[in-house]
């Protein structure tokens, strides 16, 4: 039995497509992960801070639509992309975190982010007291001692 | 340490442990209220627990006030304190 509910008016948007990635920003606001509209005060003089979002202040994959800036003016700065800004989303290499961290081995990557899941426990077979009141917890599948290791869920 | 002593603080260890087990299926039984073999277990430790605390009681004086029964004399206040070497 799984203890997360999928109900469509919970809030959470993993039916709604993702904005791919469009030349130009996108002018209506998005649903789900793009719900930031900061303006950029940056590259919008005066009166044209209206409702373009700030790519600096998105993470992922929308920091690729960031407008070139040098030489241009107004509405302008908002249809064209300066490829010599454009950059790669970064992700930083953390020596903690192995290869096999990242995308396809995560078992929870099909999942909407910004959930919070807690699979429903099963009473199995328990520790033994003595162990138990060592370990913390009756529970075999609780026991996490703590390893210092970082990195992927062991 | 003495034989006594060494008997009392098995005793106790054994109390620690079940009473462990009895607050940790607690915890359990809070989100699982349904669930018969957490409660066959809660009742078995929780069993053990109040006859560990009688014994003890019998013996050495009471752990906890639920197994403190005055007689002649208000033993509860008379065993060593914590910080005396007592357990209670």
């Amino acid at each position: 039995m799984a203890n997360y509910h999928t109900a469509s008016d919970c809030g959470c948007s993993q039916n709604t497509p993702q904005c791919p990635m469009p030349e130009k920003p996108c002018p209506a606001p998005m649903p789900g992960r793009q719900m930031m509209q900061k303006p950029c005060p940056a590259d919008m003089p005066g009166r044209q801070m209206m409702q373009k979002p700030c790519p600096a202040d998105m993470p992922g994959r929308q920091m690729m639509q960031k407008p070139c800036s040098a030489g241009m003016s107004g509405r302008q700065m908002m249809q064209k992309s300066c490829p010599a800004d454009i950059t790669q989303p970064k992700v930083p290499d953390c020596p903690s975190m192995p290869g096999n961290c990242r995308g396809d081995s995560d078992p929870l990557s099909d999942m909407p982010i910004a959930m919070a899941y807690v699979p429903w426990q099963f009473f199995h077979e328990t520790f033994d007291v003595d162990k138990a009141l060592q370990c913390g917890t009756i529970f075999p599948e609780l026991s996490k001692p703590f390893l210092g290791k970082g990195g992927c869920p062991k | 340490m003495k034989g006594n002593q060494m008997e009392q603080m098995k005793l106790f260890q054994w109390i620690n442990m079940v009473s462990f087990a009895v607050n940790d299926i607690v915890l359990y039984l809070d989100t699982h209220p349904m669930d018969q073999e957490a409660i066959a277990y809660f009742n078995h430790f929780r069993e053990v627990r109040m006859n560990a605390l009688k014994e003890y009681e019998n013996y050495y004086g009471p752990l906890t006030i639920d197994t403190a029964k005055p007689d002649q004399k208000w033993l509860w206040a008379m065993q060593p304190m914590p910080w005396e070497g007592g357990n209670c």
